[in-house]
């Protein structure tokens, strides 16, 4: 055991199923941004 | 909820993924990095009053074993002490029990006395010699004390040396 070192504790298949589930939380957070934008945009043509 | 706040929220999710995405590319970077500890996200969901406001991003945490960890730090600590433990008893059979005869101060003790005779008699051939003796004695015993601490201190700095190399 002199000398060694532990390797790291990384397990590549959570890793990327948390990248999928990030990629899915980031797709929602953005469609609520776009619809927002959409909403605010009617609100807009609205008082014009 | 306003579209206000919904917009905000979102945008809080979206800095908070990105903040997650950060994370999981550097655990993906440093998978076969030797020593490396999984890093991981907190979250916790913010509301005032019932009022939800969205997500709150907290400071990443390594993922070890607690109880491996705890285990380790615990073994340590065993094995310094038993270090501590030999390095001060080898020290300790050295400097011997008060009063017992061979510790310093007796040894200084004997000198004083022969001194003290001494001075009854100056010219006293064999309280000369008595005294001489005395003063041999205890400076052996503080040589060899010397020595201990010396072989110690030796023992210490090698064994910090072979530790801190790996």
């Amino acid at each position: 055991m002199v000398g060694s070192v532990e390797g790291s504790n990384v397990d590549i298949a959570t890793e990327f199923a948390h990248l999928i589930v990030a990629q899915q939380a980031y797709s929602s957070n953005a469609k609520v941004v776009t619809t927002a934008n959409t909403m605010l945009q009617v609100t807009l043509q609205m008082v014009t | 909820m306003s579209l206000n706040s919904a917009l905000s929220i979102a945008s809080g999710g979206l800095a908070n993924i990105s903040a997650q995405f950060a994370l999981i590319s550097q655990n993906v970077a440093n998978a076969s990095t030797p020593g490396y500890t999984v890093e991981v996200g907190n979250q916790q969901d913010v509301t005032a009053g019932g009022v939800a406001l969205g997500v709150q991003t907290g400071p990443a945490t390594l993922q070890i074993d607690q109880a491996l960890q705890s285990s380790v730090t615990q073994q340590n600590a065993i094995v310094a002490t038993g270090n501590h433990q030999t390095a001060l008893q080898a020290i300790d059979g050295v400097l011997g029990t008060p009063g017992a005869g061979s510790d310093i101060g007796s040894l200084l003790g004997n000198l004083q006395n022969g001194f003290s005779t001494l001075l009854t008699d100056p010219s006293n051939q064999t309280q000369q010699s008595a005294v001489v003796s005395s003063a041999a004695t205890l400076a052996q015993g503080i040589n060899s004390l010397s020595a201990a601490y010396t072989a110690q201190r030796q023992a210490a700095r090698t064994a910090w040396d072979r530790r801190s190399t790996h």
